[in-house]
């Protein structure tokens, strides 16, 4: 017989799984086990975007760490009132990734006298994914739904960990209109998937 | 609000300003609370984009990771008046943490153990549904001491099936393992319990399952544990670990 083992990392209760914001704010308070939880909720996240970022696993993996443990130091900062759990994690990771591949940057760059390096490809066909998760094919259909040039613009800076100038440059764009497309995108997206993170 | 910076909301939202552009963006937070709410929004925007690309990690990341936050402290908050929509996140500052350890932590399975244990520890129940009949059954009898304490160890590597219970007597220096659907192992192999200490890990009991089951009452030693690990060992048992902990527990 197959048993159904309930997560033990979850507590055994009949009430829904905590949300990941309930969850932080039980580990501005050193809970350990809410840390667990909030773990098995963003983990995935977290060390996807870092990977995207990075593609380096191993460097992913180190990154996707130091991330998990500057959300546990600074727990209580988190401040509810201004937004989820779960864009809070988000954001420090993508910035994690990106100062950590940028300095990475540098220091090949201070290393190596021969510093073209190839841009990283960044998968832009995202018209007919289904993941599954509701959640995830939402954010896939929005953009779906974007114009190809500011999906490209987008795509580039946040999983390329490319600054705007970067992404003109890898175009062939005036910086000015890579600024622009980065931000008709973000700007279309946030209407499309609404006020609800 | 100079209307060149914000435009800047988006570009800060997707980390993709040049480093002196982002230090002038988050200086200009002290004066326009309109940048902060359109870069808060766009910080919504980019999380969810991150859905995307949402992949499992590997599975002793997250030991490792309960490892170091086992020996970090969690810092204060700062005061309320952090303007910033990164919701208190350092500015442009360098990562606060210690450069990590995790690359080289792979293979070290114990010293994970109580930092595992640790965590689950808020959920170790007593395993009394486990419980039947208390007649003529030595593991109920352990059970039924009075200094007998329970802990439902809690599986600690992806993929990994059973159920654990162990209850152990300090007075009577027994445990007792009651375990099902665990996987049946060769006859070189056995699953090991480990005592965690103080110090580190103590072998405790081997125990070898039929059939995926096993309730069974074993010797140990007189020692004090504060939870409990399982790996599997050669037959024979180890005097350390050799493999990783697939689940631990604590009291």
């Amino acid at each position: 017989m197959v048993l159904v083992r309930p997560n033990p990392l979850r507590p055994v209760s009949a009430d829904e799984p905590a949300s990941p914001t309930a969850l932080l704010q039980r580990v501005a308070s050193g809970d350990r086990g809410a840390f667990a939880q909030l773990y098995e909720e963003l983990g995935g996240q977290v060390y996807g975007i870092v990977r995207r970022v990075l593609v380096d696993p191993a460097m992913a993996e180190e990154v996707a760490q130091e991330v998990f443990v500057e959300v546990w130091q600074h727990a209580a900062r988190f401040d509810a009132g201004r937004g989820s759990a779960r864009s809070w994690v988000a954001t420090i990771a993508h910035r994690r990734a990106v100062d950590r591949i940028r300095s990475e940057t540098a220091r090949r760059r201070r290393e190596d006298t021969d510093h073209e390096t190839t841009p990283t490809v960044v998968e832009d066909s995202v018209g007919d994914l289904v993941t599954g998760n509701a959640d995830r094919d939402r954010v896939h259909a929005a953009l779906a739904r974007l114009p190809d040039a500011q999906r490209e613009a987008v795509m580039l800076a946040y999983f390329g960990g490319r600054t705007y100038r970067e992404v003109a440059t890898q175009l062939g764009l005036p910086e000015g209109t890579a600024k622009t497309r980065i931000r008709d995108g973000l700007i279309r997206l946030r209407d499309m998937l609404g006020n609800q993170s | 609000m100079t209307s060149d910076l914000h435009h800047l909301a988006a570009a800060y939202a997707l980390d993709a300003l040049e480093p002196d552009e982002r230090a002038d963006f988050e200086a200009h937070f002290r004066e326009c609370d309109a940048c902060i709410a359109e870069a808060a929004s766009f910080q919504d925007v980019a999380a969810e984009l991150g859905r995307t690309a949402e992949t499992p990690p590997p599975a002793h990341l997250f030991a490792s990771i309960m490892d170091e936050v086992e020996g970090t402290p969690q810092l204060e908050s700062e005061s309320p008046e952090v303007r910033s929509p990164l919701r208190g996140i350092d500015g442009g500052a360098p990562a606060t943490t210690a450069p990590s350890t995790s690359a080289t932590s792979s293979g070290v399975p114990w010293r994970n153990m109580l930092a595992i244990a640790a965590a689950v520890s808020a959920f170790v129940i007593g395993g009394f549904l486990l419980r039947g009949s208390l007649a003529a059954d030595p593991v109920a009898e352990l059970a039924s001491s009075d200094d007998a304490i329970s802990a439902q160890l809690a599986v600690t590597v992806d993929g990994q099936e059973g159920e654990i219970e162990i209850w152990w007597s300090a007075e009577r220096d027994e445990v007792a393992v009651v375990a099902s659907d665990l996987a049946d192992l060769s006859d070189d192999e056995v699953y090991a319990l480990w005592f965690l200490v103080d110090d580190g890990v103590a072998p405790a009991a081997l125990f070898r399952p039929d059939n995926g089951s096993v309730e069974t009452v074993l010797d140990v030693d007189d020692l004090t544990a504060n939870g409990w690990g399982i790996t599997i060992e050669p037959a024979g048992g180890s005097d350390q670990p050799t493999s990783d902990v697939i689940f631990a527990g604590a009291l």
